[in-house]
């Protein structure tokens, strides 16, 4: 029962130790090989998913920034066209307006020396009347350039108390 | 009655299967024979699993082998440290040859490590590994400071451990095993049908395993203790 054989023993190290070289070369190492590329492959792709998250960043903060541009640019286009539609509209209306002032002003001289006309001719009227009755009361003619003065004289004494 | 303790002798006595006639003869014990036969198998296992292993997409068998490998990596590390890497196959040889051997007596034959001569082998290997690993990874002079540690007083049960340690490896996996089979053999006797089934869950299933289990521990904890570094 207690007894050692020592072929026994030598058997059995060198059943180890063959089971040992077989074992480590196909069974370990086969499957420590794949645990090892599959930690490279997680490696790598950790590594390159890191990557392209920074180059999506990147990206994203171009775009920012030409979105921020194009808003600005659009900004300023709007701005430029309402200054430019402000200027025109005040143009206008400063023409127009002085059209108006001058379509008044000319109808308003215009008024004004017909009423002179008119007056004018009132008074010549008037004052030839004047002559022809003043003819009659002094049953003379009054057509001398004297009378006429006269006549004016009186006449614009009248229009100015009138 | 005697008729049984014929029979129990004969089966606790280490039956030679063979001789090679070389060299005057030299015998081949039948635990050796069965050993082959484990070895067999598991090169077999081996070749047949770890055929086609993906990296991508691994099947449920290779997960299953990978994970194994892993826990035996992740056992070396950390009861050995640094230097792990060289050891967990022999563990794993070691562990997986002594836990089929162990437990082949379910398939009805001897199991080879209630042979003493085969426990003896293996707690040898463990001592050179032990033994070796203290100077190889320490040097010389390292190595037998590793002796005189934790303290210099201890220098004569380190000394003795060299032969303890082996031997205790070695009557520990013998003894527990030899004893299984001698009680699964009176039990067979007793009672043939049934009971020593259930049994045998026991005696050989889970004895054979937790023995497997000390041995390559203890083997991995002595390595540890003679090449870590002091934290």
């Amino acid at each position: 029962m207690l007894e050692f054989h020592l072929s026994t023993i030598i058997f059995t190290i060198i059943n180890l130790l063959v089971l040992y070289a077989v074992l480590r070369k196909v069974l370990f190492g086969r499957v420590n090989e794949v645990l090892k590329q599959r930690a490279a492959q997680v490696q790598q792709e950790i590594t390159s998913a890191q990557d392209s998250n920074r180059q999506a960043q990147e990206l994203k903060e171009q775009y920012e920034g030409k979105l921020t541009d194009a808003r600005q640019e659009a900004a300023k286009i709007v701005a430029d066209a309402q200054t430019r539609a402000q200027r025109v509209y005040e143009g206008k209306v400063a023409e127009a307006e002085s059209e108006a002032k001058r379509l008044r002003s000319e109808a308003q001289a215009q008024i004004a020396s017909e009423r002179e006309a008119m007056l004018q001719g009132a008074r010549k009227e008037v004052a030839s009347l004047a002559l022809l009755a003043a003819t009659k009361v002094a049953g003379r003619s009054m057509d001398g350039a004297d009378d006429k003065a006269f006549v004016d004289e009186f006449l614009s004494e009248v229009g100015e108390r009138a | 009655m005697d008729a049984f303790k014929e029979m129990l002798l004969e089966e606790l006595g280490t039956p030679t299967a063979f001789t090679i006639p070389l060299l005057g003869g030299i015998d081949v014990s039948q635990s050796v024979v069965v050993s082959w036969i484990v070895m067999a198998v598991l090169i077999v296992a081996a070749l047949c699993l770890t055929r086609n292993l993906k990296v991508n997409n691994p099947g449920k068998v290779q997960m299953g082998l990978e994970s194994a490998v892993q826990f035996l990596n992740g056992f070396a590390e950390a009861n050995i440290g640094e230097h792990w890497r060289s050891f967990a196959p022999w563990l794993g040889t070691v562990a997986l040859y002594i836990g089929f051997a162990n437990i082949i007596g379910i398939f009805g034959f001897a199991p080879p490590t209630k042979d003493v001569s085969i426990t003896a082998a293996l707690a040898i290997m463990s001592m050179l590994l032990i033994y070796g690993a203290q100077f190889r990874y320490n040097g010389l002079l390292g190595g037998l400071k590793r002796f005189a540690e934790p303290m210099p007083l201890l220098v004569p049960i380190n000394l003795m451990e060299v032969a303890i340690r082996p031997l205790a490896l070695c009557m520990r996996l013998f003894g527990n095993v030899l004893g299984a089979f001698i009680i699964m053999e009176m039990l067979k006797f007793v009672v043939p049908v049934l009971v020593p089934a259930v049994f045998s869950i026991y005696f050989d299933l889970f004895d054979g395993l937790i023995q497997t289990v000390v041995f390559v521990f203890l083997t991995t904890q002595f390595v540890g203790e003679g090449i870590k570094a002091e934290e």
